[in-house]
């Protein structure tokens, strides 16, 4: 049934870079399961003409001919941040020997696909994520128990959930919120003239519905702050 | 049948020896890995095994190690199929179609790369495992370990201390030859007019006896998966189960023990670790020859484009000739 809903996502390890937003996490999620393109087959090189949607449980919304999802970007008190760091190296002490003789030379490890990497992590002490959504909770709660770790380099511990929480709520707070009478954004949405009467949102550039990262999706937006 | 499933396996290790498992030094002290945490309003940096060392160390290396050994590819390799194997690949060619059959065959094959993923040389397969991060069983970890650590397992007394308690220091010396007793008998005595190369060199240290929480998640896996991830612990575990650094000094010893979550799997049947492991030997018994076929179809040897300097080189050598 389509309610408005507050999902907290509780975390117990430190999450790495952002906080992903709702309707992306459930879009990958369904995507894998139909086994769609999106799911790690989707680049930078696709055309985004030639991909179907993907049909999440989320309301969807039309503002000023765009069409927007009924979910607010990602609401989280980062607790303290620090860098930590992923090292990847190969061993070539271990490696010499297995290698045939032809293949024992000089390898280039400054540089190219041998590169020895010591790589930064930003790291965050977030303890619940937030987002409101207007959807249907059986079907958004189908997809999301799946869903073990939030973030960045999963694989390897970071942003691991311990519970998805639901709370039904009487407002829709996805895409707008009213505070003493303000209209204040609640998700990234296109930038335009409607923006005149809310509040809360800095001009930026970047991609207001999914996927997030592709470039054909880039254009002047409005996010939250 | 090969079912689909997930599973979550809980991981309680037990340190023999000390851990130096190490994010960096400040001047020749090694320090050790530590994440953040709040703890009674107040951040403290408490000791943390990485999960990509945990990764490395007891899943891909142990695993592929046995792999090589079973497929007879000692000394055989190339560097980007050992590349492959035992750093996940690189990505270094950009594609434009999907190699469907080369994953197909991958997955079907090397159970233990499906679930660990990698990249060929044009496209990347993720894989299936999420390994969690060894915590510290400690004060300030409290919370945590007690959301996440299994029920059938009993947790010693008084384990609940200040993570402080569990870190101590350890100190050694580099020798110097020439400091030696018989140093005149053994050297030249043309050396005694350098500087000294002793060096005393110390490090943060987590004590014997400290013991972690870790574990996996396997999303999506059949049980060969499974077999191969059990499989890689037990040959870990029979390789003296080490973790961390400073091993030749005898440093990084871990006993550990597994529980599932729920030891019933999607069919109702009880989980049996020996088998899946049994079945996972056999798999790879029955496809060593297809694995290195594939191996080497994938990951074919570089030939060289014939360039103005070789084509020069050529003429040279034959004019010597």
């Amino acid at each position: 049934m389509i309610k408005n809903w507050k999902i907290t996502a509780c975390l117990i390890s430190p999450i790495a870079e952002k906080p992903p937003m709702l309707d992306a996490i459930l879009a990958w999620e369904l995507s894998k399961r139909l086994g769609m393109k999106h799911y790690n087959k989707l680049t930078r090189n696709v055309s985004l003409k030639e991909i179907q949607k993907v049909p999440i449980p989320i309301v969807e919304r039309t503002i000023e001919k765009n069409n927007v999802y009924c979910c607010s970007d990602p609401i989280y008190e980062c607790v303290f941040e620090w860098v930590e760091h992923r090292g990847k190296r190969i061993d070539t002490d271990l490696i010499s020997l297995l290698l045939s003789p032809e293949n024992r030379k000089s390898l280039l490890i400054a540089s190219g696909p041998y590169k020895m990497r010591f790589a930064p992590v930003r790291t965050r002490m977030i303890n619940k994520i937030v987002w409101f959504v207007r959807g249907d909770r059986k079907e958004i709660n189908k997809l999301l128990k799946s869903v073990k770790s939030l973030g960045k380099h999963r694989s390897i511990g970071y942003g691991l959930i311990e519970c998805w929480e639901y709370d039904e709520i009487e407002e829709d707070n996805s895409i707008f919120a009213f505070q003493n009478g303000n209209m204040i954004l609640m998700r990234t949405v296109p930038f335009g003239y409607f923006l005149n009467r809310v509040k809360g949102y800095k001009k930026s550039f970047g991609a207001y519905q999914l996927p997030y990262w592709h470039p054909e999706n880039y254009r002047e937006i409005a996010i939250p702050c | 049948m090969n079912m689909i499933k997930n599973y979550k396996i809980h991981c309680i290790s037990e340190a023999l020896s000390p851990i130096t498992h190490m994010m960096g030094s400040s001047g020749n002290e090694s320090v050790l890995n530590r994440e953040y945490i709040l703890h009674n309003n107040v951040l403290k940096q408490i000791p943390v095994l990485s999960g990509n060392a945990i990764r490395h160390r007891m899943i891909r290396e142990p695993g592929v190690l046995y792999l090589i050994q079973v497929c007879d590819l000692v000394g055989k390799l190339n560097i980007d199929q050992a590349n492959y194997l035992f750093n996940g690949g690189s990505l270094t060619e950009s594609s434009i179609s999907e190699n469907l059959a080369k994953i197909a065959n991958m997955q079907e094959l090397l159970p233990l790369i499906r679930l660990l993923g990698g990249s060929f040389r044009n496209q990347v397969v993720g894989g299936s495992l999420i390994v969690l991060r060894g915590l510290l069983i400690c004060e300030e970890n409290r919370n945590r370990i007690i959301k996440m650590i299994p029920s059938q397992y009993t947790m010693p007394d008084n384990v609940f201390r200040s993570s402080e308690d569990f870190i101590d220091q350890y100190q050694y010396t580099r020798g110097d030859t020439r400091k030696r007793v018989d140093a005149k008998l053994i050297l030249d005595g043309k050396e005694n007019n350098e500087d000294t190369n002793l060096m005393i060199y110390n490090g943060q240290t987590i004590i014997a006896g400290s013991i972690f929480y870790h574990g996996f998640i396997l999303q999506n896996v059949s049980y060969l998966e499974l077999g191969a991830l059990l499989h890689s612990l037990s040959q870990w575990e029979f390789n003296n189960g080490t973790i961390g650094g400073s091993l030749r000094i005898g440093h990084g010893k871990l006993k550990m023990e597994i529980f599932f979550e729920e030891d019933k799997d999607f069919m109702g049947s009880e989980i049996n670790i020996g088998q899946a492991i049994i079945d996972y030997i056999e798999h790879v018994d029955k496809n060593k020859s297809k694995i290195v076929d594939w191996l080497f179809s994938t990951f074919p040897k570089i030939e060289k484009k014939k360039g103005k300097k070789d084509d020069q080189k050529l003429e040279n050598n034959s004019l010597l000739d």
